[in-house]
């Protein structure tokens, strides 16, 4: 098939009924999809804030919590963008109704199109109200704001990839904890990468 | 040692973003999200094809 066939045969009436539903799904959880993670940020911040609180180090010139703002932000939205898209999948595995998806009229690129971008959408729109919230505890100033847009959008479409190859992967709930338990918490200890040593080293010349 | 961690280089980039200072060059952030995500696009059109 020439690739103008391709685009030609391309059933968009599919992928965007998908999109659809899954974007009226993210509307129908929203205590689970948005409110619970904006309560976490919050209540990290709140909790972050009081027990390290004037001991607060600086950090290339920037205080500590100004660099957690955006692991924060970044980190409850890769936990969530692989969340998104399994928990969608998995259902349907566990249940056996993949075969309304596999018998409709669209391809494997519209499948994935479908379910990756609603996933991507609803993880870039939460990334979007961490970020909001994080404003609320501690003061924002993007330098570059398109490149931003560009990484949170990068990072959410690939872990929604991530998230989708675990949905079909997992044969039950138990599989469905792999990626938070032995992929999101052990790296918590890494996840503000080597700045975190400023927390957990001693300063240098104190005894 | 977390420089180990694949996740270090997204944060990192995303951090330039926010700060215009990272602990990573942004370079090698970028080119660490990107491979990332064509392993992971990669993994989908095997299991597509493989079934």
């Amino acid at each position: 098939m020439s690739a103008a066939a391709k685009i030609a045969s391309f059933n968009r009436h599919g992928v965007l009924a998908i999109y659809r539903f899954e974007l009226s799904r993210f509307k129908r959880t929203v205590w689970q999809s948005l409110v619970t993670p904006v309560i976490t940020t919050s209540l990290y911040f709140v909790v972050f804030g009081a027990a390290i609180g004037s001991r607060m180090s600086e950090v290339g010139r920037r205080a500590l919590r100004l660099l957690h703002r955006a692991g924060a932000d970044h980190a409850v939205a890769v936990y969530r963008k692989p969340q998104q898209c399994l928990v969608r999948d998995l259902p349907a595995e566990v249940h056996r109704h993949y075969y309304e998806v596999l018998s409709a009229p669209v391809s494997a690129l519209e499948i994935v199109l479908a379910y990756v971008g609603a996933a991507a959408t609803k993880s870039v729109i939460l990334g979007l109200v961490i970020l909001a919230t994080a404003t609320l505890f501690v003061p924002m100033r993007i330098e570059h704001p398109l490149w931003m847009i560009a990484f949170l959008a990068l990072t959410a479409a690939t872990f929604s990839l991530f998230g989708f190859i675990i949905g079909i992967w997992a044969k039950g709930f138990e599989q469905l904890a792999v990626h938070p338990d032995a992929g999101h918490y052990p790296r918590l200890p890494f996840w503000a990468g080597p700045s975190i040593r400023s927390i957990y080293c001693r300063p240098r010349g104190a005894r | 040692m977390s420089l180990f961690n694949p996740i270090v280089y997204l944060v990192s980039g995303f951090r330039w973003s926010f700060y215009g200072t990272s602990d990573v060059g942004v370079a090698v952030s970028l080119a660490a999200t990107l491979a990332l995500f064509i392993l992971c696009l990669a993994v989908v059109v095997w299991v597509f094809r493989t079934g």
